[in-house]
């Protein structure tokens, strides 16, 4: 018995150690209200985590009897998780906006939210796929209820009745799904769904798709995105950064893993995903060409890039989820990037709107720069990440046959190109009038920097990259 | 074919559970519909002692009807001098209690006429009765065996991890509401 738990544990160090950082974090907090020992606490943990992800590699057997599984699918998703709350950490620490709310609970709860993302790429049962996803979402809520004005408190609130029904949709599609197949393991769900939809088509169908739409919730698909533009702007900027990424990279690996268990009725559900597919790109980057203020333009531009990713998906091919995880990993730096110079523009004017870019070429010439990158880089151009992601996405689409698909993704990407290059045209051919120049503080570069190298670098050498995709060998 | 006290227990239940959910969503006075959500919940415990399984049919008394359901109590009647100011406090959201309590959200939901809502509940009842009724029904064996044992043994054994899971969602959700709840304190407008 102990035999079997001290196994599962040492292919689950990270998030032992993730867990037991938070309640430091938490300690020291009490004592040092606004000082600097909590954050380098938090800093101390990523890296003993990150150290312990190196350790443990890739366990063959399921730990803790078969609720999870870490494969090299999750752990890839796992660093994934890790970078973002790094970055976010970085973007916490050169944010004023957060600095004057910020307290130890704020950074306790940002790394518990870790622990939370990595189960829920982990998850191989449905009830640890139901509580990793209540965990992330009950520390995004907070997280962005945290700064004391209305508007957060209203984006909190907005985002928590949301999700509390897309939460209440989902358990119910899968109390109906465990009464039809009686399984909660994924592997035995695999098994005993062909014969329960054989004997109940339309139930086992429905408990499906009400279950899809929690995770759909999560990744903003379209018919469930109306929370994301109010809570990105009601959050403080690092955070809705972090909601972007982080949350969404987990809900696409947990689709992934959740869609290969039921592959079996994929021919059924294949039509929904692939016009939701279509929808969510066209209808975020629609949107997008009208807002005025940055948060809401990136909040929609993440509704377009969730698309694109639902491609890999749509695909329903291996090339397509390896697609998927590339652009994800491409994703994670040029969205914290674009955020990230967002965070350096909003902090030093204030100001939300578009116009808080004007003239910032001769404002701070270098952030203008690294901005064009993660813009271009966003739209697809190459040689940028970007466009390494999205070149593997439209073409497992268009190996799989599905050339309409592939074909809306092209007619998408040049729509969304006219936003992002509204922003550099602000930047470059407007003057800045009385505006001043910008002078980041280092943390900001830290972060701006590791985004834009690599943005740079992997879209000139993706092959690095490529080669981490390997173990990725789910089917749909 | 299930047996003559079993259905007469099962219609006064689904009675029970059945008027106390339309009561709870259709009654004006927020006090009646927190007990008539009490009707249900006890109801739905009915439906869990007569299914065999005692145990979770008293953690639903215990848990739903003895804690959240007071906790709902004792929330509306801290908050109730909100509803009797009536509809004077306008579209003004400042802050968590305005939010939660005041007319802004309670008020709006409240008035709309639920026709919507309705016809996407019948709309989900008619797709869940037509697509589960094929369902075979399986009745509890007549010898009733106690569940705790072996739920117990599964909660130290093969649910582990989720036991201890739960324990760190539950320390974010108290470390955040407590977070929330002090800055709101030092702040109070």
């Amino acid at each position: 018995m102990s035999g079997v738990l001290l196994d599962s544990l040492a292919a689950w160090w990270p998030e032992v150690i993730l867990s037991a950082g938070a309640l430091v974090v938490l300690l020291t907090a009490v004592w040092s209200k606004r000082g600097q020992i909590p954050l380098i606490l938090s800093w101390v943990t990523l890296g003993a985590s990150a150290w312990a992800l190196t350790q443990t590699g890739v366990s063959s057997n399921a730990p803790f009897f078969g609720l999870i599984v870490c494969d090299g699918f999750s752990l890839l998703f796992r660093w994934i998780a890790l970078g973002s709350i790094a970055i976010t950490l970085l973007m916490i620490m050169a944010s004023q906006e957060v600095r004057a709310s910020m307290r130890g609970e704020y950074l306790a709860i940002l790394l518990l939210m870790g622990v939370g993302l990595m189960l829920m790429v982990e998850a191989n049962h449905l009830l640890m796929a139901y509580l990793s996803i209540e965990f992330v979402s009950l520390s995004g809520y907070l997280l962005v209820g945290f700064p004391d004005n209305a508007r957060a408190a209203e984006g909190a609130l907005k985002y928590f009745l949301f999700g509390a029904l897309a939460s209440a949709v989902m358990l119910f599609g899968m109390s109906l799904l465990y009464g039809m197949t009686d399984a909660l393991l994924f592997p035995e769900l695999l098994q005993k769904i062909q014969p329960a939809a054989a004997a109940f088509p339309q139930g086992v169908l429905l408990a499906v798709i009400l279950l899809l739409v929690g995770l759909a919730f999560k990744i903003s698909m379209v018919p469930f995105h109306l929370w994301t533009p109010d809570a990105y702007e009601a959050a403080p900027m690092p955070v809705a950064a972090l909601l972007s990424v982080a949350p969404k990279a987990a809900a696409f690996g947990l689709l992934i893993r959740f869609l290969s268990t039921l592959a079996p009725l994929w021919q059924d559900l294949y039509p929904i995903f692939s016009s939701l597919t279509i929808l969510t790109m066209t209808l975020g980057n629609l949107v997008a060409l009208a807002q005025t203020n940055i948060k809401r333009l990136l909040a929609y531009s993440t509704i377009a890039q969730a698309g694109y990713l639902l491609i890999g998906i749509t695909a329903g091919t291996p090339i397509g989820v390896q697609a998927l995880v590339l652009y994800l990993i491409a994703y994670l730096f040029m969205n914290f990037g674009a955020f990230a110079c967002a965070v350096a523009v909003v902090e030093q004017t204030g100001s939300e709107s578009l116009d808080a870019f004007r003239g910032l070429s001769t404002r701070a010439p270098v952030l203008a720069f690294a901005c064009v990158l993660f813009l271009l880089s966003l739209a697809g151009i190459p040689p940028l990440f970007g466009f390494m992601g999205k070149f593997f996405l439209f073409g497992a689409a268009l190996q799989a046959g599905q050339t309409l698909v592939a074909v809306a993704a092209v007619i998408n990407s040049a729509i969304a190109l006219y936003y992002y290059v509204n922003i550099m045209r602000l930047m470059f051919l407007q003057s800045a009038g009385e505006a001043q120049a910008l002078q980041p503080v280092p943390a900001l570069h830290l972060a701006l920097g590791v985004c834009a190298l690599a943005t740079l670098f992997f879209g000139l050498f993706p092959s690095s990259v490529l080669s981490w995709l390997g173990p990725i060998r789910l089917v749909l | 074919m299930p047996t003559g006290g079993y259905t007469i227990a099962f219609v006064i239940l689904a009675a029970l559970a059945l008027m106390g959910a339309v009561w709870t969503v259709t009654l004006r006075n927020l006090f009646r519909a927190a007990l008539s959500l009490g009707l249900a919940l006890i109801a739905v415990a009915g439906f869990f002692l007569l299914l065999g399984a005692e145990f979770l049919a008293f953690t639903q008394i215990l848990v739903y009807v003895g804690a959240i359901l007071t906790l709902i109590i004792f929330g509306i009647m801290l908050t109730a001098k909100f509803h009797q100011s009536g509809g004077s406090v306008g579209r003004q959201p400042c802050g968590w209690r305005h939010s939660l309590a005041g007319n802004d959200i309670t008020g709006s939901v409240v008035n709309r006429p639920p026709l919507p809502a309705g016809i996407a509940s019948v709309g989900l009842f008619v797709l869940l009765t037509a697509s589960t009724w094929s369902l075979p029904e399986h009745l509890p064996d007549a010898g009733l065996a106690p569940t705790t044992a072996a739920l117990g043994q599964q909660l130290v054994v093969l649910l582990v991890l989720p036991f201890e899971v739960i324990s760190l969602v539950i320390l974010v959700a108290l470390i955040g509401s407590v977070a929330l709840a002090s800055e709101k304190q030092r702040f109070s407008r």
